[in-house]
C-alpha cells in the first residue's frame, strides 16, 4: 500500500516538475523553413517576436534535419516542403526524435493531409495551422459584399472535391446556393466547366486547386469570367492584383501569431490542436475591377472588421 | 449604374475602355507571360508549369503555399476594363444579352424601344429604324451604328444605317450600348443624335451549336443555325440566319433578311489580340404602291458583304495600340417602270464601296491622366449611273482625334477631346467635346457635357445627278447636287445625374439636354432638286431611366423622355419630335417560366407630312412567355411572343392605312 502511495506521490511530483519545467525553462524550438526569405522569413520573424522566452533556432529544413544538435522540444515547420522534409528525415533518426511535436504552418490543408498519409507520424504529436479559410467566412464575405448574390459557383478539381459537400451545406446556411460545375481532372476540362458555371453563377469562388487554378490557366479564367460580368472571389492577394475582385486570406504574420498562440497553449496545457484554420485574416479588394463590374464595394478593412464582429472577434 | 450590377459598361469607340471584349488568352500563352514577368527564380514551380505547357502538357502540381503567395502579373489591366457608368462622360443605356433574349425582339430596332428618347418606326415594315429625339430621316442617317467597331453608315444613297443595323444576328450580340446624345469627338462623324454601339460575343463564349426556329402570324418565319468552335489559341463562330415577315398591313413590304456572319478571335501572342469578322447579307423587300406611277410595286434587293479586322497589342498594363480596318460592299437592285409612261425605266440601284482604316493609341500618363489619340482614313465610292450620271462618285475623309481623361481628384473626372476631319468634297470640320463627372457621394454622380458633333453629307447629297431617259432622250432631271453642301451639325449641352442605389436595388439615370441642330441638309427645289444646308432648330428636354430589381426574380425598367422643339420654322420640324415617349418593361421569373411585358407609349408625331401623316398617340404592349428547360445535355427554350398584343396600331403613313398588326409567334431554341 505504502509503495503504491510512494509511486503515486512520486509520479505526481514528476508530473508537476515536468509542468514547472515546461513553464519556466526556455524551450528549444526549431523553426524549419521551406525556403529562405519571403513569407517564410516573415513567419520566422514574427514567431521570434511572439515567443521571446523560447530558444528558437531558425534555418532551412534541410540544414536542421541534418544538424548534429540534440533534439529540440518542438519543431515548427513553415511551408509544405518543410513539413514533408522533416517528417521524412526525422523518421530515420531514432527513438529520441520520435516524440518531438511538430506544428506545421503556412501550408494548404490538402497538402498537410497528404503528408500525414505519406509519412504517418506514429506517436509524434502533429498539429497544423493551414492556410485555408473557414468556408463560413468565405460565405459571410459573399453575403457582406454581394448581398444580392445567390448562386456561388465553384470549379471542382481533385484537390477541392472532398470539401464540396461541406461547402454546399455552409452555402445553404448563408442562404446561398452552391453551383458545382463539371469536374475538372485535366486542363482541357477547365474551359467547358467554366462556361457552364458562368451561365448561372452570380459569383465564382476560386478554391486552391492546382489542376484548376495555376499560372497557365489563370489568365484564361479571369478574362472569361470578366466577360461574363461575374466577379471572382479568390484566395490570395496575388489573384486580386491580377484581376479577381476580392479575396479573404491570412498573411504570414497573422499565421505566425496564431502559431505562437498554439505554442503558448501547448506549454500551458501540453495539448496541441489537430488542425486549425486561421483566426486572423485580411480582406483585399480590387476597386477598379469592382467599379468596372458596377459593384460598389466598401473599404476592405471595413469589410474585414464586420466579418470579425460577426465571428465574435472584434 | 445600369440595371444589373453585373453589367460592365460602355466601351466607347475612342474612349478609354475601347475593348469590344476583354481579350481571350490561352492556357499556354499566359504561362509564357509568366516567364517574363513572374518574380524570377523565387517560385520556380510557377515557371515549371509554364515550361511544361510549352511541351504541350500541363502537369498538375501539388498544391502548396506558393499557390497563395506567388506573384501573378496583372491580367485585367486598365486598358482591358470597361469604364464604370459613373465615369462615362455621357448618358449610356446598356442592353445585355439576357435582356435581348427576354425582350422577345426580332431586330435591333425593336430593342431601341428600351432606350429613353428612341422612336422606332420604318417607312415600311421591311425597313425598321430607330431614331433619337427627332425624325430627321427615314433611314437613320443621324445615327452612328457600330458593330464590333465597324460603322455601318452607308453613304451610297442618303446616308443609311438602318440596313446595316439589321446586319447582325441578335443571338450573337453580347450587349448594346447606346450613348444618348451626340459625340463625334469619340465616335466619329455621324455620331449626331445617338450612338448605337453593338458588341458581339467573343467567339470563345459561343462555342457549341444553336438551332432556333420561329413561326407565327403576319408571316413571321425566322431560322438560325450557329456553330462555334476552337481552342484557347483561336476561337471561331459561324452564324446563318434568315428572317421573314409580311411587314405592315396595307403595305407592299414583305421582307426576307438573310445573313451569314463569321467571327474569329485569335491570339497570335500573349499581349496581342486579333479579331476578324465577316458577313454576307441580303435584304429582299417589297416596296412601292399600286397607285403610284413613280413608286410602283416592286422588290428591292440589297446585297452586301464586309470584312473587318482589329488588331491590338498591350504595350504595358496601361498602354494599348489598336489598328482596325474594314471593307464593305453593297449593291442595290431597284428597277421598275414608270406606270403611266411605258418604257421609262426607274432605277435606284448601283454598287457602293467603303474602305476604312484607323490607328489608335491609348496611354496612361500618370497623375490621373490618360490620353488616347489616333488617325483614320475612309474612302467611299458609289458606282451607279442612274443616281450619279457618271461611272463613279467618291470621296475621302481623313480624321485625327484625341481624348484626354483627367482625374484631378477622386471625385472629379474631366474628359476633353476632339476630332478633326478633312473631307475631300465638303471641307473641314472640328468636333470638340468637354465633359465633367463629379461624384457627389459614392452612389451619386453628376455629369455635365458640352459638345459639337456633325454629319458629313452623303454621296447623293454631294453628287446626285438623277436623269431619266426614254428612247435615248432625256425626259426628266430630278436631282442635281451642286456639291456646295457642308456637314450638318449639332451643338449639345447636357446635365446628367446617375444614382446607383444598391440598398434600394435601383439605378436612376437622368439627362437634361439642349440640342441645337444647325445647317440641316435638306432637299431644295424641284426638277432638279439640290441639297442645301438649311436653318436648324433646337430640341430641349429631359429623359430618365429607372431600373429596379426588387428581388432576384423581378426587374422593372421605366424610361421616359419629354421633348420640345424650339425655333423651328417648319411644322414638320416640331411634328418630327413627339412630346413624350414612355417605356415600362417588366421582366419576371415565375418558377421555371420567364414572363416579359413591355408597354411603349409614344405621343403624336409625324415622319413626313404632318398634315396627312401624323400618327396619333399610341400604346403598344409586347408580351413574352418562355420556358427554358433541359433535354439531357441540350439546353432548350420554348417561347411565345406577342407583339402589339393590345391591338394593331397605325404607323408611319396613316394616309396609306399602314398598320403594325398584332402578331404572335413561337420560338423553339436548342443549344448543344
Amino acid at each position: 500500500m505504502r509503495r503504491i502511495l510512494h509511486a503515486v506521490v512520486g509520479a505526481a511530483w514528476l508530473l508537476s516538475m515536468t509542468l514547472v519545467y515546461a513553464g519556466n525553462v526556455p524551450q528549444h524550438i526549431w523553426v524549419a523553413l521551406a525556403e529562405e526569405g519571403g513569407p517564410y522569413a516573415e513567419v520566422a520573424g514574427v514567431l521570434r517576436a511572439e515567443l521571446p522566452a523560447a530558444a528558437i533556432t531558425t534555418a532551412s529544413w534541410g540544414a536542421l534535419a541534418d544538424s548534429k544538435e540534440s533534439p529540440p522540444d518542438m519543431i515548427i515547420t513553415v511551408g509544405h516542403a518543410a513539413l514533408e522534409g522533416m517528417l521524412g528525415r526525422l523518421a530515420a533518426r531514432g527513438a529520441a526524435w520520435e516524440g518531438i511535436p511538430i506544428v506545421a504552418t503556412l501550408l494548404p490543408r490538402v497538402s498537410y493531409r497528404a503528408e500525414l498519409d505519406n509519412h504517418p507520424p506514429g506517436r509524434r504529436p502533429v498539429a497544423a495551422l493551414v492556410l485555408d479559410q473557414p468556408v463560413a467566412r468565405q460565405m459571410a464575405l459573399i453575403r457582406r459584399t454581394l448581398p444580392n448574390v445567390r448562386r456561388v459557383a465553384v470549379l471542382p478539381g481533385p484537390q477541392t472535391r472532398p470539401y464540396l459537400d461541406a461547402l454546399a451545406r455552409e452555402a445553404d446556411a448563408h442562404e446561398l446556393k452552391l453551383v458545382k460545375a463539371g469536374s475538372i481532372d485535366a486542363p482541357e476540362h477547365i474551359f467547358a466547366s467554366l462556361r457552364a458555371a458562368l451561365e448561372t453563377a452570380d459569383v465564382l469562388l476560386a478554391l486552391p486547386d492546382t489542376v484548376v487554378y495555376n499560372s497557365a490557366s489563370l489568365q484564361n479564367i479571369l478574362l472569361t469570367t470578366y466577360r461574363a460580368h461575374v466577379p471572382l472571389m479568390a484566395f490570395s492577394p496575388a489573384y486580386v492584383r491580377a484581376g479577381a475582385m476580392l479575396a479573404v486570406y491570412s498573411t504570414p504574420s497573422q499565421i505566425a501569431r496564431q502559431a505562437a498562440a498554439i505554442v503558448r497553449n501547448w506549454r500551458a496545457t501540453g495539448r496541441l490542436p489537430a488542425e486549425q484554420m486561421p483566426h486572423e485574416f485580411t480582406v483585399i479588394t480590387n476597386p477598379k475591377v469592382a467599379a468596372s463590374l458596377g459593384i460598389a464595394l466598401d473599404d476592405a478593412a471595413e469589410i474585414a472588421e464586420d466579418l470579425r464582429r460577426q465571428e465574435g472577434n472584434p | 449604374m445600369q440595371p444589373s450590377s453585373a453589367t460592365p459598361n460602355p466601351l466607347p469607340a475612342r474612349q478609354f475602355s475601347s475593348q469590344p471584349n476583354p481579350t481571350h488568352h490561352t492556357v499556354c500563352d499566359s504561362a509564357k507571360h509568366h516567364e517574363t514577368t513572374a518574380r524570377r527564380g523565387r517560385f520556380s514551380r510557377v515557371l515549371l508549369v509554364g515550361l511544361l505547357c510549352h511541351a504541350g502538357d500541363v502537369v498538375a502540381a501539388e498544391l502548396t503555399e506558393k499557390d497563395y503567395f506567388s506573384d501573378i502579373p496583372e491580367i485585367l489591366t486598365v486598358t482591358r476594363l470597361a469604364q464604370p457608368l459613373s465615369e462615362t462622360p455621357g448618358a449610356v443605356t446598356v442592353i445585355d444579352r439576357a435582356t435581348i433574349r427576354r425582350s422577345g425582339a426580332r431586330d435591333v430596332a425593336d430593342l431601341l424601344r428600351l432606350v429613353p428618347g428612341y422612336i422606332v418606326s420604318g417607312w415600311n415594315g421591311a425597313n425598321p429604324v430607330g431614331i433619337y429625339h427627332a425624325a430627321l430621316s427615314d433611314s437613320g442617317s443621324q445615327n452612328q451604328v457600330l458593330i464590333d467597331g465597324r460603322s455601318v453608315y452607308s453613304s451610297f444613297y442618303l446616308g443609311d444605317t438602318h440596313r446595316g443595323m439589321m446586319g447582325v444576328v441578335l443571338e450573337d450580340i453580347e450587349r448594346i450600348e447606346v450613348l444618348r446624345g451626340s459625340n463625334s469627338a469619340a465616335y466619329g462623324a455621324n455620331a449626331f443624335l445617338g450612338v448605337i454601339n453593338i458588341v458581339t460575343s467573343h467567339a470563345a463564349d459561343t462555342t457549341g451549336t444553336v438551332v432556333s426556329a420561329t413561326a407565327g402570324g403576319e408571316g413571321v418565319r425566322d431560322t438560325l443555325l450557329r456553330h462555334g468552335w476552337g481552342s484557347p489559341e483561336a476561337f471561331f463562330r459561324l452564324t446563318a440566319a434568315s428572317q421573314s415577315d409580311h411587314g405592315y398591313r396595307n403595305a407592299h413590304d414583305d421582307k426576307t433578311f438573310s445573313q451569314i456572319q463569321f467571327r474569329g478571335d485569335l491570339k497570335p501572342a500573349p499581349d496581342t489580340d486579333l479579331m476578324l469578322t465577316a458577313g454576307v447579307l441580303r435584304h429582299s423587300a417589297g416596296e412601292g404602291f399600286s397607285t403610284s406611277a413613280g413608286n410602283p410595286l416592286r422588290t428591292v434587293l440589297w446585297d452586301s458583304f464586309f470584312l473587318n479586322g482589329s488588331w491590338q497589342k498591350s504595350l504595358s498594363p496601361d498602354e494599348l495600340l489598336k489598328i482596325s480596318a474594314s471593307y464593305e460592299q453593297e449593291s442595290i437592285h431597284d428597277q421598275s417602270y414608270y406606270q403611266t409612261i411605258p418604257g421609262l425605266l426607274l432605277d435606284f440601284g448601283g454598287r457602293g464601296q467603303r474602305l476604312s482604316a484607323e490607328l489608335q493609341h491609348t496611354v496612361g500618363l500618370g497623375a490621373g491622366l490618360r490620353a488616347n489619340w489616333g488617325f483614320g482614313v475612309k474612302h467611299e465610292a458609289a458606282f451607279s449611273r442612274p443616281l450619279y450620271f457618271s461611272d463613279k462618285a467618291s470621296f475621302e475623309r481623313y480624321q485625327l482625334f484625341s481624348n484626354v481623361e483627367w482625374k484631378p481628384h477622386e471625385r472629379w473626372i474631366i474628359n476633353a477631346g476632339g476630332l478633326w476631319e478633312k473631307h475631300s468634297d465638303a471641307g473641314t470640320e472640328f468636333a470638340p467635346r468637354l465633359a465633367v463627372n463629379y461624384r457627389l457621394a459614392p452612389e451619386h454622380t453628376l455629369r455635365a457635357g458640352l459638345t459639337r458633333s456633325f454629319r458629313s453629307p452623303s454621296l447623293l447629297e454631294l453628287k446626285a445627278d438623277v436623269r431619266y431617259f426614254l428612247g435615248g432622250l432625256q425626259v426628266g432631271h430630278t436631282y442635281l447636287a451642286r456639291g456646295e453642301v457642308r456637314a450638318e451639325s449639332v451643338e449639345s449641352r447636357e446635365l446628367g445625374y446617375l444614382g446607383e442605389l444598391p440598398a434600394l436595388r435601383l439605378t436612376l439615370d437622368v439627362r437634361a439636354f439642349e440640342e441645337r441642330l444647325k445647317d440641316l441638309i435638306r432637299p431644295r427645289g424641284d426638277n432638279p432638286t439640290d441639297f442645301v444646308n438649311s436653318p436648324g432648330y433646337h430640341l430641349r428636354g429631359i429623359e430618365y431611366q429607372v431600373r429596379w430589381k426588387p428581388n432576384t426574380d423581378t426587374e422593372i425598367w421605366l424610361n421616359q423622355a419629354f421633348l420640345t422643339t424650339l425655333n423651328s420654322v417648319r411644322d414638320q420640324d416640331s411634328a418630327a419630335t413627339p412630346r413624350h415617349i414612355t417605356t415600362l418593361a417588366w421582366f419576371q421569373r415565375i418558377g421555371a417560366l420567364e414572363l416579359t411585358a413591355q408597354l411603349h407609349n409614344v405621343d403624336s408625331m409625324s415622319f413626313r407630312n404632318p398634315a396627312s401623316d401624323r400618327t396619333a398617340p399610341r400604346t403598344r404592349l409586347d408580351l413574352r412567355l418562355a420556358w427554358p428547360f433541359r433535354l439531357g445535355a441540350t439546353r432548350a427554350e420554348i417561347a411565345v411572343i406577342s407583339q402589339a398584343a393590345n391591338g394593331s396600331y397605325p404607323v408611319f403613313m396613316p394616309s396609306r392605312q399602314f398598320e403594325f398588326a398584332r402578331r404572335t409567334f413561337g420560338t423553339l431554341r436548342l443549344e448543344f
